[in-house]
């Protein structure tokens, strides 16, 4: 016989199915987690591994009946690098290899706390943005605010410098919406309006992390 | 720190297994009271405590052999599992369990847990840091939490994870990438292939559900599909765009910036009849542009019971209607606790209403899967954020025991400051 066959037996056990039903307290729950543990069992790379088939499946199901009341699977706390399994840094470029997650924290810190110093020094950083508009009051104002977003979006990874112009639209539908307004006319607004938030994100965080 | 005497305060709940008891009670923090038990079936050494809530519960691996369980609604050790040899065979701990018991709580309980298997042993008062434990516990449910979060690839999860690594005096992480080919990635690997699937279902009263758009329900369980792919909402609901056309239906997604193309390849949508664990029609997905992919599903939805799920196999089984309710159960509560946290953050109506109407859709979930404690339990919290809500009697003492204990109130996790409620 060959394994899926003796995993096919198990299955049918009647010990087995009884040793579901049980734990899980549930005859359609018990189904579900005999036919994920042959699932799972199934698709192991080296069943030559398995020493104890029996033994193997019902620790399997009695782990996938645990599983049934957890959403995401267990963290091994000494592999907490893998939650962060992610190369997209606050850069748009991040395709080198990924730093220790140590380091990857750090940056991640230095990003919070410029952050939070846009909070804080939000009426000095106003002050920087040239007022280019009919309303100076509310283009500083608004420029500050897309640039808040702006930042918020690169905390949740990568944002490249063209996605900024929907961004400026969302927050300030007034910058773009004026009628009449032309074609060259508005890409210069828009433009404009990119070089001030990148000017202000500039001050706020080290170079090296702005989309060019 | 206060311990608490041995107490058995409680009923069996409806889900505590069937195991030899070893008639050993262990507080660990504060009013907290675990029974020790050797389970021969799965060749495992249980510290178990209350039944985990509503939200699910949220599991740590604190080294080889030992995982911790923290229940996610109020942030409590549920059950520490110990590995202890194979099923049928004579009991052996590891000796990095055994190290993790003693660092964790204390010497005298990890004699008491050496014996477990051999003995009825002695009453036992374990105690363990209140600081270390709540470190631990956030972290595991940091995992859940990013698990189903809109903003899942933002890289301050893992800022928030090595802080609480620190807190709770784990092993600092070393390089990622050399993790990612070491025994832990192997471990997590084969953790994630032992995930539960989950899927679609119909309600209980058999006359099917409908999402906003009319079609049939669907949501995004990360039990099934693999990470870092597609885009979560705050709202289930919100996460996958189902339309019913004459002859099939239409179901859209959003992606994570920068997801690989090649894992979205294995992927599908899928159309199941859950009643019959059945898969009526799957479809591969199309990018549609700007972070969207479509799959066409060429089958007609039949009358009842019918859900979209995505897979990332089209060959997983499907899935009870009753497992698709506890899912779903978790999720909606997953989606209250997110509003709890922000509302705890930052007051504001609009959370609290999400946060309440979320613990209603538990509420209905759990009824729906015949887990009358858990509804409880849900409708419970709805109430205690949307006064007026009618709270029903308490069906077990474990319930009501659960029920009576404090919100978990704490600030949200770094990464969900990011999120706005129209994520």
């Amino acid at each position: 016989m060959g394994f899926l066959d003796d995993l096919a037996e198990l299955v049918e056990d009647p010990a087995i199915r009884r040793l579901a039903e049980r734990r899980a307290r549930s005859h359609e729950v018990a189904e579900d987690a005999l036919q994920e543990t042959f699932y799972a069992v199934a698709r192991t790379q080296h069943p030559e591994a398995i020493e104890d088939l029996r033994a193997f499946f019902c620790k399997s199901l009695i782990r996938v009946i645990y599983r049934q009341l957890t959403l995401s699977a267990p963290i091994p706390a000494e592999d907490i690098a893998v939650i962060a399994d992610s190369r997209q840094g606050l850069s748009s470029s991040s395709t080198s290899a990924p730093a220790s997650v140590e380091s990857q924290a750090d940056l991640r810190l230095l990003a919070e706390a410029a952050l939070i110093r846009l909070e804080r020094d939000r009426a000095e950083l106003m002050a920087m943005v040239p007022g280019r508009s009919d309303d100076p009051r509310r283009y500083r104002r608004m420029i500050v605010a897309v640039t808040e977003r702006i930042l918020r979006l690169l905390f949740e990874g990568a944002v490249a410098t063209a996605d900024w112009n929907a961004v400026l639209r969302l927050e300030y539908p007034q910058l773009c919406d004026c009628p009449g307004l032309a074609r060259d006319a508005l890409h210069q607004r828009l433009s404009r309006a990119r070089a001030d938030i990148q000017s202000l994100l500039r001050v706020i965080l080290p170079r090296d992390l702005i989309a060019s | 720190m206060k311990e608490s005497e041995v107490s058995a305060a409680w009923s069996p709940p409806l889900d505590r297994l069937d195991r030899r008891h070893v008639r050993e009670a262990v507080p660990v923090t504060n009013d907290r009271t675990l029974t020790l038990t050797y389970d021969e079936d799965a060749g495992q050494i249980v510290l178990e405590g209350l039944p985990g809530g509503p939200a699910g519960e949220a599991a740590l691996s604190l080294a080889e052999g030992i995982e911790l369980f923290f229940d996610c609604t109020d942030g409590r050790v549920s059950k520490v599992l110990i590995e202890a040899g194979k099923p049928g065979h004579p009991p052996a701990i590891g000796e990095p369990a055994l190290a993790a018991v003693a660092s964790l709580f204390g010497a005298r309980a990890c004699a008491a847990v050496q014996r477990a298997p051999s003995s009825d042993g002695d009453p036992l008062t374990i105690v363990a840091e209140p600081q270390i434990v709540a470190a631990m516990s956030r972290l595991a449910r940091l995992d859940t939490a990013r698990s189903t979060s809109p903003a899942a690839d933002s890289p301050l999860w893992a800022v928030e994870a090595v802080r609480l690594a620190r807190q709770a005096g784990l092993a600092a992480p070393v390089d990622a990438g050399a993790r990612r080919n070491g025994p832990a990635s192997a471990h997590r690997r084969r953790s994630r292939s032992l995930a539960v699937p989950d899927v679609a279902a119909a309600d209980a009263q058999g006359g099917g559900e409908s999402s906003a758009s009319g079609g049939p329900p669907g949501w995004l369980d990360p039990g099934l599909i693999p990470p870092r792919t597609f885009r979560h909402a705050v709202w289930p609901d919100a996460e996958l765009t189902i339309r019913t056309e004459n002859d099939g239906i239409l179901v859209e997604a959003r992606l994570v910036p920068g997801a690989d193309r090649r894992v979205l390849a294995r992927c599908c949508a899928r159309l199941v009849d859950p009643g019959h664990r059945t898969v009526i029609g799957s479809a591969p997905f199309a990018s549609l542009g700007d972070g969207r992919v479509r799959a066409e599903i060429r089958e007609r939805v039949p009358l009842g019971n019918a859900w979209v799920e995505v897979v990332d196999d089209v060959t997983r089984p499907v899935s009870s209607s009753q497992l698709h309710h506890i899912r779903r159960a978790m999720r909606w509560a997953q989606t209250a606790l997110t509003a709890v946290r922000q509302v705890c953050g930052l007051a504001d109506a609009e959370w609290v209403r999400l946060a309440a109407d979320a613990w209603g859709r538990s509420a209905e979930d759990w009824s729906a899967a015949g887990d009358q404690d858990r509804a409880y339990l849900a409708a419970v919290r709805r109430a205690g954020i949307c006064p007026g809500a009618a709270t029903p009697e308490e069906p077990s003492a474990w319930a009501k025991e659960v029920a009576g204990r404090p919100l978990l109130a704490e600030e949200p996790f770094l990464a969900e400051r990011l999120v706005t409620r129209r994520s």
